[in-house]
Formats: structure tokens, sequence, C-alpha cells
């Protein structure tokens, strides 16, 4: 059964083109990048804190939501709305830590439980006041990219492009700057990085306020490929969880592995077996990972 | 004194006040639609259509007591589940015996407490058999049905765009796989001109991401994709994203009511050669030019397309409820269903489905066919057949 199975994939794939098939592996990368986008947020913040924060989605669809308002409501110039979103969300973020998560420090379930209460009061909020209608924020960079028949948005391209700086970016605070290296200190163990005279409440305000600021900018560059509504954080919650659970819990590379790596499993399940295939074999893998490799691809921070 | 009397003529203004109140009742008519999500607009329309009615409708009167009507409003999310809750939410709790559910893909869900409690349901949704029948006498779809449009029109559109090769992108839900099925029976019927199924693919409801799906689809060259049974931002979404591929055919979506400026703001140019059945590029009759200004003022934005429906829906409903003299819901469904009616903005409208469901319970009306070009509804030159 399973050999015909592989003998009928084997089959479909040698009557596709080589274009199809590359096609369908670019379409994979991008949205993997677009997967790492979304996730980046939420692997700083538990990378650090071990704080696994389910109101990630909802700062992610505050972003989309933000940029919808500022960029196409008040038509603000794009690169004074950009900053403005990411300050907003990093003045939430601190807000969140200086009053919540700090208050909750290694009681990880009553913490787990806190972000499902601020992510709760973000949606109701949102829904209230940006109302239930799907929104839509035009293209930026409106047209494809042709090259050797494989076609790509250039919005889709960008968003990938940014995805990778913004992976650089992190990388360099947390592996080359003091405040990063404070960071990995309280990754390691809080006590004694605040012994040898680390402000450990001010390293982790700046760490949730990163975190947050990523989240809303994912929301950002995302919210010009899709429509928007204040729904949509639950989407990116449960793909953000799957990418980090398969990359390794707080680990930056492996946010960057696994996104790509979802994105092409995705992609190319879709395109030889078909869309509800495609769909199961994600959750296929993530439980492969958690049995045979339970650390992540990439381990931890 | 003064004061004694000033105090006591306002009593008796209060009581006067609250002695009205008392004697004007309320009328609930549920909306257990999408409120939120991809499909919210649907669920938005409906609740306008009801408010819209209930202005025309104003007080009347049932054996001999004042009635007002007021909607009350379910977010279902087109969630089976949710339906659910909200069904029994409604029959249980809020004393609610009539509503609008929306959704085919829902109703095999709610079905059974609807038999079980006699609720009304103001069905709005595709399909065909499996929720209009004999069993159901209180369930009555104000939307044609599946096979109204998919076997009077369908064959129509194919002819007159020269549709040969038909490709499906649907919900993975009841009525994704049950629309699945149709269009492939018509593919058999029509293999004489040369029409052929060349393939579908199911994705999750909520799902914003089609490319790759798309890319498996548009390998096996089809000429349109259905889109039916997806909201209106879905079917802009699919829309750009093939357009992004490279498809350069056209787009079927028969049960969705779609907005042309909402699938534009999505899709861009992409939008054109979108073809939806019951939207209407110049307005059949003057009650659906003056419900579309009269949403304009009130609402401050172009009608919904599930206004119209729901604005017709409501007043049958009530006057069924008039002429019946009673609540008793499987009373005023008799009544509904042996009446004639005006007030249909879409033109002359009458009750079908006696021999092709066993239950006259289809709503018959003129519906006409539109093709997106440059941007705007444009008429496309067919008529849906009627359904015995």
């Amino acid at each position: 059964m399973l050999a015909d199975k592989q003998q009928a994939i084997f089959q479909r794939c040698s009557s596709m083109s080589l274009t199809l098939l590359l096609q369908g592996l670019a379409i994979g990368l991008v949205n993997g990048a677009l997967y790492i986008l979304t996730a980046l947020g939420l692997t700083l913040i538990y990378g650090i804190l071990h704080i696994v924060n389910f109101a990630h989605g909802e700062v992610f669809m505050l972003g989309a939501m933000l940029v919808y308002v500022v960029y196409v409501l008040w038509e603000w110039p794009l690169l004074a709305a950009l900053p403005a979103i990411a300050l907003t969300a990093a003045v939430v973020g601190w807000l969140v830590e200086r009053g919540i998560f700090r208050r909750l420090r290694g009681q990880w379930l009553q913490l787990l439980v806190a972000t499902v209460g601020v992510s709760l009061i973000i949606q109701s909020l949102s829904w209230l006041v940006f109302g239930a209608q799907e929104k839509n924020v035009p293209s930026i960079l409106p047209g494809v990219l042709v090259a050797w028949g494989i076609r790509m948005p250039y919005e889709r391209l960008a968003a990938a492009g940014i995805a990778m700086c913004m992976v650089a970016a992190l990388y360099a605070v947390v592996y080359k700057t003091r405040s990063g290296l404070a960071m990995r200190a309280i990754e390691e163990d809080e006590e004694t990085a605040r012994m040898l005279g680390i402000d450990t409440d001010k390293v982790a305000g700046l760490a949730v306020a990163l975190g947050f600021a990523l989240a809303a900018m994912g929301g950002v560059f995302v919210a010009p490929i899709y429509s928007i509504n204040p729904g949509m954080g639950l989407e990116a919650i449960l793909m953000s969880f799957i990418i980090i659970i398969i990359g390794g819990l707080g680990n930056i590379t492996g946010t960057l592995v696994a996104g790509l790596f979802i994105g092409v499993v995705q992609s190319m399940g879709a395109l030889l077996l078909g869309a509800e295939s495609a769909h199961v074999l994600v959750f296929v893998v993530m439980i492969a990972v958690l049995i045979f490799r339970p650390q992540g691809l990439m381990g931890k921070l | 004194m003064k004061f004694v009397s000033i105090a006591s003529g306002l009593m008796a203004a209060c009581l006067a006040l609250a002695t009205q109140a008392h004697a004007q009742e309320s009328f609930k008519i549920g909306n257990l639609s999408p409120l939120s999500g991809p499909a919210a607009a649907f669920g938005i329309g409906i609740n306008r259509g009801i408010e819209l009615a209930a202005e025309d409708v104003g007080t009347f009167q049932v054996a001999g007591k004042s009635y007002k009507l007021e909607v009350v409003p379910y977010d279902t999310s087109l969630d089976p589940g949710k339906t659910v809750a909200a069904l029994n939410r409604a029959v249980l709790n809020d004393n609610v015996k009539y509503g609008f559910i929306l959704g085919a893909a829902v109703h095999g869900a709610v079905l059974p407490i609807i038999r079980q409690n006699g609720f009304f349901d103001i069905f709005m949704g595709a399909a065909g058999k499996e929720v209009t029948n004999a069993e159901n006498p209180t369930v009555f779809r104000f939307m044609a049905s599946s096979d109204q449009l998919y076997y009077t029109f369908t064959p129509e559109i194919y002819k007159k765009l020269n549709i040969k090769r038909v490709a499906f992108m649907g919900p993975n839900n009841d009525l994704g796989r049950s629309d699945v099925k149709v269009l492939k029976e018509i593919a058999t019927r029509l293999k004489g001109q040369g029409v052929e199924f060349v393939g579908e693919e199911l994705v999750e409801l909520n799902a914003k991401d089609f490319q790759a799906s798309l890319l498996r689809l548009l390998a096996k060259n089809p000429d349109v994709i259905d889109t039916n049974a997806s909201p209106t931002g879905t079917v802009g979404l699919i829309a750009k994203q093939a357009r992004e591929l490279g498809y350069k055919g056209y787009f079927i979506s028969s049960t969705a009511v779609l907005e042309a400026k909402a699938l534009v703001n999505v899709a861009g140019k992409g939008a054109d050669n979108i073809v939806a059945y019951r939207i209407w590029s110049a307005a059949p009759t003057k009650l659906y030019d003056q419900i579309a200004e009269r949403h304009q003022a009130k609402y401050k934005e172009a009608t919904l397309g599930t206004v119209w429906e729901a604005y017709a829906a409501t007043r049958w409903v009530v006057e069924a409820v008039q002429k019946a003299g009673t609540f008793d819901t499987k009373k005023v469904a008799e009544q509904l269903a042996n009446s004639t009616f005006q007030f249909h903005p879409y033109g002359p409208a009458s009750w079908g489905g006696d021999k092709t469901y066993g239950a006259r319970r289809q709503i018959q009306t003129p519906l006409p066919a539109s093709i997106i070009k440059d941007g705007v509804w444009t008429p496309l030159d067919v008529r849906m057949g009627t359904l015995e």
C-alpha cells in the first residue's frame, strides 16, 4: 500500500516539469521566510526569559492592524509609520513585562495563564476598535518577478528579505552586544547574573519590548500579502509554536532553519500530495521531531 | 404643594411609559452568522437587513398584542461547533425561536436541534436536499440552492465563456466536498460539449496562503477555478495569488455574495474575470434602489450583499406571523409556505422545491450573473432557470 503511494508520488514528480518543482520550492522558501518573520519575537522572549508568550499572535495582529490605520487611513509615509509601530509595540511589551511578567517571574503556569489573558484583552479590544470586517493594506511593491520561468511577487520577496535582515539583526543583538550578553546570562542563570551586577529587570524589560516589536513588525510586513482582521493572531501563534518547537525552543538559528524547512515541506506537500495532506504533513513532522529530537533541530539558545 | 404635584405628574408619566413598554413586546429574531473573520460581511449584512426591515415594519399586532422586532446577534465564525453553541443559547437561554442561520456547512450540526425545538430557521446558504426536505418543515432557504445555481446556471455560463476545463478550490468541509461532487456530476453531464473536471483542492476554511495548492491546480490548465463556498476575502486572495502565478482564466463563485470593491481591494486587477451569481450590475427594482440608498445613509458604506435577502426574509416572516396570528413556528411555517408576498428587492418571488426537495421551502427569485471587468460588475447575459 505504502509502496503504491510512493510510486504514485514518484510518477507525479516525474510528470511535473522541473520549472514547476522549482516554483514549488521557491514558494516554500519564501513562505518559510514569512513564518520566520512571524515567529521571531516568540523565539526571543522564550529564549531569554523562558516565557511561553501566548499574546505573541495578538501583537503580530496588532502590528498588521496598526499599519492599516497609520499607513492606509492616516496616510503616514511608510518610513514614519514603521518606527512608530515598532515603538508602540515595544512600549506595550515593556508595560506588560513591568506590570505582569516581572511580578510572576519563575511561576511558569501563572505566566502562561497571564499571557493568555493579555492575548484575550488585546484581541477583544481590537474587535471593538478595528471592527470585524477584513481589511487590506495595498501592496507597497506591486508586480511579479519572473526568472527562469519561476514567478514570485515582489512584495513576498521583499518580506522574505526583511525576515532575513531581522534574523541577522537579532543575532547581532543577542551575540554581539553587551545587552545581548546580559540577556544570555539571564537565560543561563538569572540569580548568578544578578549577583554579577546585571540589572535583570531592565534586561528582561528590553527583551520583552524587543520581542513585541519583532512580532508587530512581522504583522506589518505580512499585512500587504494577505487580508487582515483581529482574528488573524490565532493562525500566527499556531504556526509560530510549530516553528519554534521544530527549530528548538528559543534558538534563533533553529527558527531560521525550521521556518524554511516547514515552508518547503508545506509547499512541496501541497504540490505533490494536495492541500489536505500538506496540512497534516506539517503536524506529522512536528510530532516526529518531538519524539526523535525533543530539543528541536538546533537545540536551545 | 407645587413639588408634590410635579412629583405626582412625573410618576404618572413614568407609569404610562412603563405600561406602554410592557404592552409592546419584542419579537426576537436571532442572527446566527459569522460576525468576525473573513466571512463577517455576510453576517453583518444580515444584521443590517433585519434592522432596515424593522424600521419598515415598525410596531405590529399579533393576537391583539403589540410587538417590535429585535435582532439578537450570535457570532458563529461559520464554525459548526460555535453555531451549535449559539443555537442552544438562543433557544434555551434567550427564548429566541426564529433566526437566520448562515452557511450550509454548519447545518449538518444544527439540524437535529432545529428539529427538536421547532426552531424557525431562516436559512441563508447553498447546498440542496440535505437541508431543504420534508423532515425540516421549519427550515426555509431564502437564497438560491446549489441545485438552482449549478444545474440551471452553470452550464449556461460554461457555454457563454467557452469553458471546457473546470477546477475547484474551496473549504475542506461538507459544503466544499458536496460542491466538488456536484461539479463532477455537471462535468459528466456536459462531457459531450467537451467539459472536463480537471482537479480539486480543499483547503482549511481560514487559510490565507494558497500559492502551493494553486500551483498544483494550475498545472492542470483549468479554464475556470470554481471558488464556491469561500467568503469574499478568500475569493479575493485566491484570485490575487493565482494571477501572481500567471493564471489568466476565470473564477466562478456561486454561493458567496461578493462585494466587487472588497475583491478589487484584495486582488487589484486580478479581480477581473471573477464571475458571480446573484450580483446585480443594475438595480432590478425600485425597492432595491431604496434599500441601497438607506443603507448608504445609515451605515456610510455600499450595501453588503446579504442585506437584500435578509430584508425580504424578515418582512416575509413577520407578515406570515401576523397572518397566522401566532408565534408557533410550525403554524407560521405552513402559513409562509402557502403565501405569496411582495417586498423582494430582486423582483417577483415565490416558493418552490415541492418536487425537487419534497418541501415547498425554497425561494425562487430572478437572479443574474455578473463578471468583473475593470474592477466593476458588468452583466453576463445569462439567467437562472426555475426549480420545480
